[in-house]
């Protein structure tokens, strides 16, 4: 059996075969709500009650301690007006995009230029970095933290090449835990994309191939539109991994120096665990819990689109 | 091979010219140094391990193997037990209710089935910060502050990428198969065990490395929800290294060492069913 | 890929399950702790690895702790409960605990600062009528029974107490020209003497002064704190109008006394600044390390260059290092300024056998434990007697003796949820004052002012 066939097949869009058959056969179908039981039960006992909880939470007066600890009531609108006159939070806000954009850029373009190198080097070069850079993703964030800690501190690794104290962390923070995230990220990206690089099926590149046509042109023209869904899923996702992973800034920099790397999910845990407000905190990771459903619901817009024919091989 | 390395332009042509040759030459170069990029950072790591003098700065190691001697006895070696521990639980929870869950998803008729699958993905970029009280609420109201309770929520956390992955999967498994055995009387789990779970091993195989390694890396859950000082998993041994009034910075290098290594084993040992594992496209797609 | 076959079980199947198989077995191997039934269990939380110097001694302390129980008291068995992670971990964890009864630890450690928080959320059993029956809290001087002290009742106390000082190297001082001993009398002095270690100097950090906001409110208890306490407006929060200060002649002094460090280059480098710990940064590397001439930091040093601690090792620690008070602004009586914060002992008011947890916290209290506590955590301890014992001044000379004589002027931080928000303002303040040395006084106080002002809203701050 082959992948490519076969992904390349769904591609066409012979995919609604599926859809049709279960159309098919129209009222409850028993065996196959059993089957989805489980997963349903913990997803709702576990995560969509938790998560429900979080957001009533988010209107509410509720200390991590004192008096409003256990006695907490609902307030209303009182958090979210003042989530608009919080300067932090907008900056934060803002923060949290840079962060996210420089990681879904910096991940996907060093995922994807790992995954187009892997496909055509040497086979143990392939195997040497791709094991790296899987065991990058694979490290306990805070293993990633404490690495990345020592790695761009005065003294560290990267001091030895960047002029001035070498201090980079504290000069770029920013910047120091995106390249983190990208580093701790990209393999996972890597692995993405190659399996969807695996199921560009050959026959239209070797027919661009026989056409003559410059091979970045193939890339440009060719792999990458018929990519795109892979692209599209993998952008999706490391955004969602970036905007849930608190441990790596928490860790690096606690938010400093200067607020500059207070991303939402680190001001939220700020606010509820520092500063003990649990329903300010909760009301900032209700807009995180937000920002991922816009996220999800243009991921799903996009998606849906037809696949775009590539002009290449609508030439052929 | 299995015959599907041929995205690019095909690399075995039957003449090899010198500017194909300089291309794999330049390949290779740009590959290798992007591998070194990535081993970098790790550099300190490996220094400050077997360095008697670890500190945050690089430099060359006084020789000595205490660290890596102390990072797998004593405590680091129940924090490693106790990690396995409960990342196989969660392993375990996500990849079964994830691969049943998944066969439902892709063959069978669940209703609002698009909007589940949406639902269900932006679980995944909810910040677990927010759900610590209330999980630590019912945790605690359920008396299940211990390990293997936070392996079951960690392993529900990992659920909705399990889901996604294994749907994925199992949607390019030819259903002319299942119909086959189908014909032989064979039971919906008879099949899912025997004909689509195997055809679909790469994307399962990519969910529980997935949700092992979600497991295997947690912090935050494991600091809230577990007590116990015998039941402590690495990351919060590793972290309280690093809060102490004095950081053991050899010690953490060796740990985080000894600690990546079963992921490094496991990755070895699954690479080959994981391959092309995370064809995540098409999805959702109507 | 894989080949369309008959329906066995692929090899990769098998691999992955033999591995499970391996891996649940291993951990099916771990013992069950077990605790005898008829027994009173005495739970107590603690910190194994933030209060103690060395991980070693937390675990020292705490199992002769607990053996100690279990023989002077047969019938009932202490078990220890580690609270993981750093002092806003701590406290977090300890708050989640304390909201159900079932997880609430019978006995619990906890810093000073947030002792009032727990008695407004109605945690913690008063205890007068078990602290009079006591042969060590009748020395406690006021100052300490001040902080576990609410409207009349003792609700926590002191398993020990840091407070700062100035710690300077006699070598570099002499090297400089400067005197020694030295007895700064005001800031101005130890300006000048930062000053002139800068110039005669080279090479050494003329003086640390904690700034940022990675070591959390420990950062203002260490630090800014001091200065401020010794300034000529030390208010904080505001009792009469119930605001938080945030422009004061004496935060005008204490950001002045930062300006003149950072912006004349006489301050630590980042790094070490804004490190994940800046507060052990002077103990474990720049003083032992002879990288620094003046340092304003905690007692906890002390004891910890000793044989016994050895966090580092440093033998010429008493011929090299020597200590001074911090003096107040212009000098004025009684010229000692410090903070002082600890870690106190308290019993909860949900607990089923308050008689037991008490015996707990009278063995954690008696001679031999306050002592090998305040020498291997580098407190000052609660009960002057004790703080007063050859066997604890001896431990970590001159730094203990002058941590035990200057503690009775010590104030305590606000012990109010909001302290923390502008502590992390201060912190921010004296952050962006390191990074950035071109900032004014002005410009700090207006970062303070913003940052306090837009937590906690204009109705809550105020100018002095």
């Amino acid at each position: 059996m082959n992948n490519a066939v076969v992904a390349a097949a769904s591609e066409s869009g012979k995919k609604v075969r599926l859809r049709k058959r279960s159309a098919d056969h129209p009222g409850v179908d028993i065996p196959g709500m059993v089957l989805f039981l489980p997963a349903a039960l913990l997803l709702l006992a576990l995560f969509v009650l938790p998560v429900g909880y979080a957001f009533y939470l988010g209107f509410t007066d509720i200390t991590l301690i004192g008096p409003t600890a256990v006695h907490f009531h609902f307030t209303g609108i009182k958090n979210v007006l003042r989530l608009g006159r919080d300067t932090l939070f907008w900056k934060s806000l803002w923060l949290t995009a840079v962060f996210l954009a420089g990681s879904v850029v910096g991940v996907t373009v060093v995922g994807m230029a790992l995954a187009v190198l892997m496909q055509r080097s040497a086979a143990w070069l392939r195997a040497g970095v791709g094991a790296v850079s899987i065991v990058a993703w694979m490290l306990p964030p805070i293993t990633v933290a404490v690495v990345w800690y020592a790695f761009t501190t005065t003294d560290g690794a990267l001091s030895l090449v960047t002029p001035g104290d070498g201090d980079s962390l504290n000069h770029f923070p920013m910047l120091v835990v995106t390249l983190a995230n990208v580093w701790a990220t990209a393999g996972f990206s890597m692995l993405i994309l190659s399996s969807g690089l695996r199921a560009v099926p050959s026959e239209v590149i070797e027919a661009a191939v026989m056409e003559g046509a410059p091979r970045w042109r193939i890339f440009t023209s060719v792999t990458l539109p018929i990519m795109r869904p892979t692209i599209v899923t993998n952008i999706l996702l490391v955004t969602l991994l970036s905007l849930a992973n608190f441990a790596l800034i928490y860790i690096m920099t606690a938010g400093g120096s200067d607020n500059s790397t207070d991303i939402l999910p680190v001001y939220s845990y700020q606010q509820g665990f520092v500063f003990k407000k649990l329903g300010y905190g909760a009301l900032l990771g209700d807009v995180v819990v937000i920002i991922a459903t816009v996220f999800a619901y243009l991921y799903v817009r996009v998606a849906r689109q037809r696949p775009v024919r590539t002009r290449l091989a609508d030439g052929v | 091979m299995s015959g599907n390395g041929t995205a690019g332009v095909a690399p075995k042509a039957e003449t090899t010219s010198p500017v194909q040759k300089r291309a794999a030459l330049l390949t290779n170069l740009l590959l290798a140094c992007l591998g070194l990029l990535f081993l970098a950072p790790m550099l300190w790591l490996f220094l400050a391990s077997v360095d008697e003098h670890a500190s945050w700065s690089l430099s060359l190691p006084t020789f000595t193997l205490d660290h890596l001697a102390q990072a797998i006895s004593g405590r680091f070696l129940r924090a490693l037990v106790n990690t396995l521990y409960m990342a196989l639980v969660a392993t375990v929870i996500s990849t079964v209710a994830g691969t049943l869950g998944g066969y439902a998803l892709s063959r069978r008729r669940i209703p609002m089935r698009d909007g589940l699958m949406v639902a269900v993905l932006f679980l995944t970029g909810i910040p677990i910060a927010i759900m610590i009280i209330p999980v630590f609420q019912m945790f605690s109201s359920l008396g299940w502050l211990s390990l293997i309770p936070t392996g079951v929520f960690l392993g529900v956390t990992s659920l909705p990428f399990a889901l996604w992955l294994i749907k994925t999967a199992m949607d390019s498994v030819p259903k002319e198969l299942e119909e086959a055995a189908q014909i032989e009387r064979a039971g919906v789990l008879q099949i899912i065990l025997y004909v689509t779970a195997p055809l679909a091993l790469p994307g399962i195989a990519a969910a529980a490395i997935f949700s092992f390694i979600s497991a295997w890396g947690a912090f935050l859950v494991p600091l809230v929800l577990i007590s116990d000082a015998n039941e402590l998993p690495g990351p919060i041994l590793i972290y309280g290294q690093i809060s102490a009034s004095q950081t053991h910075y050899g010690d953490i290098a060796a740990f985080s060492i000894v600690y990546s290594l079963p992921v490094v084993v496991l990755y070895i040992l699954m690479s080959r069913p994981f391959a092309g594992g995370f064809l995540m496209s098409g999805a959702v797609k109507g | 890929m894989h080949p369309v076959g008959t329906p066995r079980m692929p090899r990769p199947y098998v691999k992955i399950a033999s591995l499970l198989g391996t891996a649940l077995l291993a951990a099916s191997m771990l013992p069950a702790s077990g605790l005898a039934a008829d027994k009173t269990i005495v739970t107590v939380a603690y910190s194994p690895t933030y209060v103690f110097d060395t991980n070693d001694l937390a675990a020292k302390w705490w199992t002769s702790v607990k053996e100690q129980f279990d023989t002077q008291y047969p019938n009932a068995e202490m078990k220890l409960v580690p609270i993981e992670g750093n002092y806003d971990d701590i406290v977090n964890k300890l708050s989640l605990l304390y909201r159900s009864p079932a997880t609430t630890p019978d006995v619990v450690q906890i810093p000073t600062p947030v002792v009032a928080q727990w008695v407004a959320s109605n945690y913690l059993l008063p205890l007068d009528s078990y602290v009079a029956n006591t042969d060590w809290y009748k020395d406690f001087p006021q100052v300490i029974r001040d902080e576990g002290t609410f409207d009349g009742k003792v609700y926590a106390v002191s398993s020990g107490e840091n407070d700062s000082m100035l710690y300077y190297n006699k070598d570099m001082f002499k090297k400089a020209g400067l005197p020694v001993p030295w007895n700064p009398q005001n800031w101005d002095d130890i300006l000048t003497a930062a000053r002139q270690i800068h110039a005669k100097v080279p090479d050494v950090v003329p003086m640390w002064l904690m700034a940022g906001t990675t070591a959390g409110s420990v950062g203002i208890e260490m630090g800014a704190g001091n200065l401020l306490y010794g300034s000529s407006d030390p208010t904080i929060y505001d009792e009469a109008t119930q605001k938080w200060v945030v422009d004061s002649a004496g935060l005008r002094e204490t950001l002045g006394f930062y300006h003149s460090i950072y912006s004349e280059g006489l301050g630590a480098k980042l790094s070490d600044l804004f490190s994940p710990t800046p507060h052990t940064v002077p103990v474990t590397d720049i003083i032992p390390n002879q990288k620094v001439a003046i340092v304003l930091g905690s007692n906890f040093y002390g004891g910890q260059w000793g044989k016994v601690v050895c966090a580092p090792c440093w033998d010429k620690a008493t011929e090299v290092e020597g200590v001074a008070p911090i003096p107040h602004v212009k000098g004025q009586a009684p010229n000692v300024a410090t903070t002082v914060a600890g870690w106190d002992y308290a019993v909860a008011a949900v607990t089923p056998h308050p008689k037991e947890a008490f015996d707990a916290v009278n063995v954690l209290s008696n001679r031999r434990n306050s002592i090998d506590i305040a020498n291997w955590s580098g407190f000052v301890p609660g009960s002057s007697k004790f703080a007063n014992d050859p066997e604890l001044i001896d431990f970590g000379p001159p730094v203990n003796e002058l941590a035990s004589k200057i503690i009775q002027y010590g104030r305590i931080l606000p012990p109010l949820p909001d302290f923390e928000v502008w502590s992390k303002g201060l912190q921010q303040t004296t952050g962006t004052m390191a990074q950035h040395p071109e900032t004014s006084v002005d410009d700090a106080i207006g970062i303070l002012k913003d940052y306090v002002t837009n937590q906690l809203g204009d109705d809550k701050v105020e100018t002095k």
